[in-house]
């Protein structure tokens, strides 16, 4: 029969001198399937070496290491295992941190030292050897949106050799920024910092461009995606089109130019801008006679490259992917409808006065009056509308500030003697070379005014004035305008909504895509293999698109390194006997984490980030967790009460509070040794019987070490476990047992100091009535 | 089928705009409407939430509550009034704190019980929404033929929060009803202008001030009359045209009406039972 | 017991406490009536506040002292009386803020203090202590010059409340009444 080798460790007297190491060789020497030796140093190469031979001479097939915490010497200790073992076969069982440390009564400290010995044993006599499994990494990447962030995404990943689809649904790429004048802080013009861009994507071998297009489907798993692309026609052969324009001149008929937004007319048939990607005109379907009333095809007939094909097909394409980037983009909102009279002419938005500024534009560059075309003289910007708004949209646009600066010191060069004025709550300069930008803005006799109008009137000649109370003058200054700018808030283009549908990835309230984490992932999304770019995230500067850019292109390189990747199975895996194919895990599951392959569902272990929440949630309970199985926490639960019962089990996450154990045993914080420290991944896998059945099996009181709330290392972790809790507290009323004896505490990970207040405290609390099972 | 609405008619309109009033009791009943007068009413409170607002509060809930007691919906002219009531529905409904206290008063004052099953209406969403265009439509016989400007008053469009009869940017319901009666409206930037007549209780000259600018705007923008939804409104606008024509220093001189008033008109009723004979402002204009 | 919040303003040398503005807080909360906390000072209250050309009212402002503590200053203001009951300030502020909601509280505070109230407050409450209503019946004169009153119009009389002297003992009650338990 195999053995456990169990492996005490002295650490000098860092355990010995609170915990009797010769005591606990003599207990567990009761125990009949147990090797037990002990070291002065086990993670020394001696006593490496001591393991090593001890598994070789005695037929051992699991180890249990009772030392300091794993969040030291995991590695050490693994790769010294894995010489003989599966990587996984093995427990370490913390009585330096979480015992030896904390506890200065050594009787006490001995029994809890035996009890925690105890569990790990019964933990790792359930534990399965863990394998790997070779997962297919598709070597291609779709891009969804080709606007300044999805090209150079393309560009970085084609240049690294990946083959990338960039799907883009209107008929040329490029984005918003071909739509704007000059950027800052440089004041470079815009077409001629993306156009090239622009080219390079349609040159490179590596990239197949799809305009016109839009994904409908998307299926398959993290480096096995399929995406399903629906191609309109574009109605001509852009390989034949010389953009000579002439069908554009005798289409008979005009529509509103999309690409100037309101400002411009243009015919059915249109180049949608001059350098636009493929260079080639295209056909608005919905306002175009032959399709909308089966007449005309002037267009047709008066080619003379032979480009225009009305009889051109929609398309649809599949594709398998390794990775998908997000990339859609953003619009400004629409704010008719309010205080800020968007409906009169001469009251217009950002992009719209962009359209002005660009030589190319609809006013060849000049700035008029929409209404009737003069000149202004009085032009105003009105900073932050419908934005830092709770009744639109609470956040700041991050960009308005900055380009309100450039545009009015645009409008000062065009114009000398206009009047400029600019109403603001605050000035958001906070980027490399704004402050500076900033300043050249009040160098240019550009009126600020430290104020926001309530409403924008017009007289009856249709002139435009407001009120303002300006703070620092502290006077109500009534204004006239010929012109107003309007800064209105960003919010993702609409695009977003089918992105959301199809792949599953969640938004935050204002509609951007939420990313894995704030801080430390902000590209990626929670799910494995989807990742996003650019303003799908939030308002920000072209400069920041491209660093996403690069990041997400980083990211990507790191999933498609090859043509296979390698997978620990220390995942969820559901039981296809027990499963009742109800659906719950993949639903709740936040990572995608589950498919359905071949009628059965089945956890994707590429995406699994191991959190439990499925094996919770499944009402058959036909999901186990291979890292942490239910049967092993039972064990482990009974090896700590059967020692020490009347034990509170305190379930850790191992981000927060496994960590806040371990501060408090480096801090020395003493705490009852009633307390047992259990490592969970994350909170959300406790099942109501890991929160029942310790207080049949002896114990005292169950207590949930999580991370913050606010801080989810996975996403809705508390709130989860919360409504668990609160199912497990139904059954222990209905048991008799008080259901006040399961807390859960939300701490950080230095918090050893509330770890030590808090287990105290409860520690206490629970013993008073010590009768817990009638 | 007639609809019942218990009437409510607010402090103005019962001691001093009886001209207004008249012309709903004209007009509504022939619009399906069944107005009931109920006894034990008093102020609903909203001249003094400067002064006290669990007096305002008080004031409001009692009302609610001895039109509750009759099973009757509550109807009210003024938009002040209309505030007031919907909005001590809603705070009674979230503050338990306060809903105890005023419910303790009330049941004190003969055992006034306040539940707040009541739907409260104003002039505007009574016709717009419950009568409805339709109806209105089928009844005019004498289509207005005038450039009407739309003046709704501060409290009858704000504060959205509370729910109120139109909406507080670009309200159209008014413009609706006024095309409906065969006259012209539209949306003109000085509309959701503040007439002042709350000032008249503690700075007068402002008020009339006030009013005369609101006049002076609608008439410079070509409008031949005025169409208001509310009573104290109507004090300034109309009571006092022209002391706001001296104050300003410009003969104003624009008719102004009470919505129901031009409703009858159109229904070719006799001026003097609309009570068109006591307007200020001169009205006799557009019945010529 | 006042606590100090270690300003002083150089100008009135007044230092404010935070037992007022906590005291605030509480009857606002009562009241659901939002918390000037939010505010940011984008003036956008002010510029479109109908009262401020005419009478100087700055809502912002109010709402700016009122968060620095210097409530008894706002309470003895006399322009808070200029507040004409629009909306406007409530209804457009980005930050869900309600300076005319929270100017009726701080009036309310005045009155409370036995001071003299500005205007016919007081000729108002008088008459609706004694007939229900804020004014009596008044007589209108019509396009002849003859005077009309309810009577002469068919109208049905609107009476009060029918007891009078309970009602009018309540509004007495209210008006020493304390909206929140100290």
């Amino acid at each position: 029969m195999s053995k456990i080798g169990v492996f005490i460790c002295h650490c000098g007297d860092n355990i010995a001198g609170t915990v009797d190491v010769g005591k606990l060789k003599d207990y567990l020497s009761n125990i009949d399937d147990l090797v037990i030796t002990d070291h002065m140093f086990l993670c020394s190469e001696a006593g490496q070496e001591q393991i090593v031979r001890t598994i070789d001479s005695k037929d051992i097939d699991r180890v249990v290491i009772a030392s300091c915490s794993p969040m030291h010497h995991e590695d050490i200790f693994q790769n010294c295992i894995k010489r003989r073992l599966n990587p996984f076969m093995w427990e370490m069982a913390n009585i330096r941190e979480h015992c030896s440390w904390v506890h200065s009564n050594k009787e006490e400290g001995t029994e809890k030292a035996l009890s925690l010995i105890k569990g790990a044993i019964e933990k790792v006599r359930y534990q399965e050897p863990i394998d790997t499994a070779v997962v297919p990494i598709k070597q291609e990447v779709l891009v969804i949106g080709g606007g300044i962030s999805g090209m150079h995404a393309s560009l970085e990943m084609a240049d690294k050799g990946s083959k990338v689809h960039l799907v883009e649904r209107g008929p040329s790429i490029g984005g918003n920024m071909t739509r704007l004048g000059r950027t800052f802080p440089t004041d470079d013009c815009a077409m001629c910092t993306v156009s090239p861009i622009m080219n390079k994507v349609k040159a490179h071998p590596m990239i197949e461009l799809l305009t016109l297009s839009e994904v409908e489907e998307m299926s398959g798993t993290p480096g096995d995606f399929k995406a399903i692309i629906r191609k309109h026609p574009r109605y001509v052969d852009p390989d034949r089109c010389t953009s000579c324009g002439l069908c554009v001149q005798k289409c008979p008929v005009t529509i509103d130019n999309e690409f100037d937004l309101g400002l411009g007319k243009t015919k059915a048939i249109h180049i949608p801008f001059e350098s636009c990607v493929p260079n080639s005109t295209y056909i608005q379907e919905r306002s175009c006679l032959r399709f909308q009333k089966g007449v005309c095809g002037i267009c047709e007939k008066v080619c003379p490259a032979g480009a225009v094909d009305l009889g051109q097909k929609e398309q649809v394409i599949e594709l398998t992917v390794g990775a998908v980037i997000v990339s859609t983009g953003y619009r400004q909102r629409d704010m008719s409808g309010t205080e800020y009279n968007m409906e009169h002419p001469n009251v217009i938005t950002g992009l719209q006065l962009e359209r002005m500024i660009t030589p190319s534009g609809p006013t060849g560059g000049k700035i008029i009056c929409p209404s009737d075309g003069r000149i202004p003289k009085n032009i105003t910007f009105v900073q932050c509308v419908g934005s830092r708004d709770r009744r639109h949209n609470s956040y700041c646009s991050n960009i308005c500030c900055m380009y309100t600066a450039k545009n009015s010191k645009i409008i000062r060069a065009k114009m000398p003697d206009a009047n400029i004025n600019v109403c603001y709550i605050d000035i958001r300069a906070p980027g490399k070379m704004y402050e500076e930008y900033y300043a050249t803005m009040r160098e240019n006799n550009i009126k600020m005014i430290m104020g926001i109008p309530s409403e924008i009137m017009d007289r009856p000649d249709g002139s435009l004035y407001f009120d303002v109370f300006d703070k620092a003058t502290k006077k109500l200054l009534r204004v006239d305008s010929d012109l107003i700018i309007m800064a209105t808030s960003i919010e993702p283009s609409s695009g977003m909504e089918s992105i959301l549908r199809m792949l599953h990835i969640p938004a935050g309230e204002e509609g951007f895509l939420i990313p894995r984490h704030v801080k430390i992932a902000p590209v990626d999304t929670p799910t494995e293999g989807i990742f996003t770019a650019g303003t799908s995230l939030g308002p920000k500067a072209i400069q920041e698109c491209i660093t996403d850019a690069g990041a997400v292109a980083s990211r990507v390189a790191t999933l498609l390194k090859s043509n296979t990747k390698s997978v620990y199975l220390d995942t969820a895996v559901i039981d296809p006997e027990r499963c009742t194919e109800c659906g719950i895990c993949q639903r709740e599951c936040n990572y995608n984490a589950i498919t359905m392959d071949g009628g059965k569902f089945k956890v994707v272990d590429l995406s699994c980030r191991s959190c439990g929440k499925c094996v919770s949630i499944c009402p058959a309970g036909a999901i186990t967790l291979r890292s942490l199985s239910a049967k092993q926490i039972k064990g482990l639960v009974g090896g700590i009460l059967s020692v020490a019962p009347g034990s509170v089990i305190a379930y850790s996450t191992s981000a927060c509070g496994y960590m806040a154990a371990d501060i408090a045993g480096t801090s020395r914080k003493e705490y009852p040794p009633d307390i047992k420290i259990i490592k969970l991944t994350c909170a959300c896998q406790l099942t109501v019987e890991d929160l029942v059945d310790p207080f049949e099996m002896g114990a005292n009181g169950i207590l949930i070490l999580s991370c913050p709330e606010a801080l989810h290392h996975y996403v809705d972790e508390v709130k989860f476990t919360k409504e668990t809790i609160g199912k497990a507290k139904d059954v222990l009323r209905k048991k008799g047992i008080d259901p006040d004896r399961i807390r859960l505490v939300e701490i950080v990970s230095p918090d050893g100091a509330k770890l030590q207040k808090v287990s105290t405290e409860l520690s206490e609390a629970w013993k008073e009535t010590a009768e817990v099972v009638p | 089928m007639a609809r019942s609405m218990g009437l409510y008619p607010g402090c103005v309109t019962s001691t001093e705009q009886y001209n207004y009033e008249m012309s709903i009791r004209e007009v509504l009943p022939e619009l399906g409407i069944e107005l009931v007068d109920v006894e034990n009413t008093s102020c609903c409170g909203s001249p003094f939430k400067s002064i006290n607002l669990l007096m305002q509060t008080y004031l409001s809930a009692r009302n609610i509550a001895i039109f509750e007691m009759q099973g009757l919906d509550m109807y009210t002219p003024c938009p002040q009034c209309h505030l007031s009531l919907v909005e001590t529905k809603n705070r009674m409904n979230e503050s338990s704190d306060l809903r105890e206290k005023v419910n303790s008063l009330l049941m004190e004052e003969e055992g006034l019980k306040y539940k707040g099953n009541v739907n409260i209406y104003h002039t505007l969403n009574l016709l717009h929404d419950i009568v409805g265009l339709d109806m209105i439509s089928e009844k005019v016989k004498r289509p207005l033929g005038m450039n009407i400007a739309c003046h709704e008053g501060c409290q009858t469009v704000r504060y959205t929060e509370a729910g109120r009869p139109d909406r507080s940017e670009h309200p159209e319901k008014m413009e609706r009803i006024i095309r409906t009666l065969g006259g012209t409206a539209s949306y003109y930037s000085d509309e959701l202008n503040c007439c002042g007549a709350p000032l008249m209780v503690t700075h007068k000259e402002s008020a009339i001030t006030k009013a005369g600018e609101k006049l002076k705007a609608v008439k410079d923008r070509g409008f031949e009359a005025m169409a208001i939804v509310c009573p104290f409104g109507g004090r300034v606008l109309d009571s006092k045209q022209d002391r706001a024509s001296e104050t300003i220093g410009e003969k104003i001189g624009l008719p102004v009406f009470y919505l129901t008033q031009l409703i009858g008109i159109s229904m070719g009723k006799d001026p003097t039972s609309l009570g068109l004979n006591l307007n200020r402002s001169p009205v006799g204009r557009l019945l010529k | 017991m006042t606590e100090d919040l270690s300003i002083t303003d150089l100008f009135s040398m007044s230092k404010p406490v935070k037992t007022d503005t906590r005291s605030l807080e509480k009857q606002l909360r009562i009241l659901g009536i939002g918390s000037p906390d939010l505010c940011f000072q984008c003036s956008k209250c002010t510029s479109g506040c109908e009262a401020m050309k005419l009478l100087e009212l700055e809502p912002h402002s109010v709402m700016a002292s009122v968060k620095s503590g210097f409530v008894q200053e706002m309470v003895n203001s006399d322009v808070l009386w200029s507040c004409i009951g629009c909306y406007k300030c409530k209804e457009r502020c980005p930050q869900n803020v309600s300076p005319v909601e929270i100017m009726y509280v701080l009036k309310n505070w005045y009155v409370a203090s036995g001071k003299p109230i500005p205007g016919d407050y007081q000729m108002m409450l008088q008459n609706m202590m004694t007939k229900g209503f804020i004014q009596e019946n008044k007589e209108i004169l019509d396009d002849e010059g003859i005077s009309k009153d309810r009577g002469a119009l068919c109208l049905p009389d609107i009476g009060g409340p029918q007891d009078m002297n309970k009602f009018s003992l309540i509004i007495s009650r209210i008006a020493v009444e304390k909206l929140e338990s100290d």
